[in-house]
């Protein structure tokens, strides 16, 4: 593994982050920070002398502890470069719900990670890992609403994590406003009903009181 | 390429045919807050330095209602096209000469109360919804309602009398619905 880049497009202040991740020392972070539900953008290239057969990103809180993992298929693997293969590949990281409204524990703020590497058929390539920083903070109520709920669970023996658990929630948000939603179509339904029932009475009561009307004067 | 104005100059060029092209527009944290996939503007075909297709796009973006402070600061938006067979390219706005694309970053802040208002609409769930003021059109209408009251009874004690009258057959025909 000789080079990797990952170029990141970061906002407000745009600029391309280049990472080596043979020097550590060329970690590059920003002033900028983000919030539960932020987009992150990497795009990673670099070669190997092994064929990739994916990309893992890491995304780790500011305690260091795993908050999730994605293994994706790289964009384009080819042969070519000064070693063997090139890869590149683009991954879309939406940061998840920072606050746990009191069902789970509240994310901590701080400098979060994202830590990548290759793997091949074997296992991870070695020396394939990049790592990027960035500031993370809680932000609002409805951020935290409408972010992803990451759960997982890793499996250590002997300090080595050996096997994961781990999906994604729905954002507390939508299920809320599915709810919403729900209860207001009930009582819009209700109240038609009840409109027409009462518009129905009124319409029988004033057509019986005419019917006796016309058979007095008859 | 990017000529430092508002407006994007050129067209990419490709040998796939491009079939859509998407806009994502994130706040100042980066939250993605829309996103549009739309028909390519402008597709030529033909000869084009060696490829058969030159193609550009443009969208249109309404800066949204914005009632949290924190989200006044450097917008940015992200394109890029979606070719036949579902690969992407043509990333941008933004392309310097080394060929690395960027996003366009423009400034947002806060306006005139009128425009937050009256003019800017508001987003909900990724889609463009109304201005605030038509949002608020049941308490308008209320209030339209009222003075209406006001005039036919000619006093404010006998429009409250008025709405206090309706509320009470209104509760008696709930009531008499409820028996039946």
């Amino acid at each position: 593994m000789k080079r990797i880049t990952i170029i990141t497009t970061l906002i407000p202040i745009l600029f391309l982050l280049f990472v080596n991740s043979v020097n550590a020392e060329n970690i590059y972070t920003s002033d900028s920070y983000f919030t539960a539900g932020s987009v992150i953008l990497i795009k990673l290239e670099g070669e190997t002398a092994v064929k990739p057969t994916g990309v893992v990103y890491e995304l780790l809180d500011a305690n260091g502890h795993v908050v999730y993992k994605w293994k994706h298929r790289p964009d384009i693997v080819r042969r070519g470069g000064i070693l063997d293969w090139y890869i590149y590949d683009e991954f879309e990281i939406k940061l998840p719900n920072m606050m746990g409204f009191f069902i789970f524990e509240d994310r901590p703020e701080g400098q979060w990670e994202i830590k990548t590497y290759f793997e091949y058929a074997k296992g991870i390539i070695e020396g394939s890992e990049s790592r990027f920083h960035f500031n993370v903070y809680k932000g609002n109520v409805i951020d935290n609403l409408f972010a992803p709920i990451y759960i997982y669970k890793g499996y250590r023996v002997f300090g080595i994590e050996v096997a994961h658990m781990q999906f994604e929630l729905f954002p507390f948000g939508w299920i809320l406003t599915f709810i919403f939603a729900i209860f207001l179509f009930i009582l819009s339904i209700k109240y038609i009903r009840f409109a027409l029932k009462q518009g129905k009475i009124i319409i029988s009561r004033s057509s019986a009181r005419i019917k006796k009307e016309w058979r007095t004067k008859g | 390429m990017y000529d430092g104005s508002s407006l994007q100059k050129g067209y990419w060029l490709s040998d796939a045919k491009p079939v859509k092209c998407v806009w994502e527009y994130y706040d100042p944290h980066m939250h993605k807050f829309y996103r549009v996939e739309k028909d390519v503007a402008v597709v030529y075909e033909g000869d084009f330095n060696g490829h058969r297709y030159a193609f550009a796009d443009y969208n249109e973006f309404i800066i949204p209602a914005l009632f949290m402070p924190d989200r006044y600061g450097d917008w940015a938006v992200r394109s890029y096209f979606i070719f036949e067979g579902g690969g992407h390219g043509g990333e941008g706005p933004v392309v310097d000469e080394q060929g690395n694309s960027y996003m366009l970053s423009f400034p947002v802040i806060k306006g005139s109360t009128f425009n937050l208002i009256f003019n800017a609409p508001i987003y909900l769930f990724g889609h463009k919804t109304i201005p605030l003021f038509w949002w608020l059109t049941p308490v308008w209408a209320l209030i339209i309602f009222f003075i209406i009251a006001v005039i036919y009874t000619r006093s404010v004690v006998g429009a409250v009398k008025l709405i206090k009258n309706i509320a009470e057959a209104t509760r008696k025909a709930k009531t008499e619905w409820r028996r039946r």
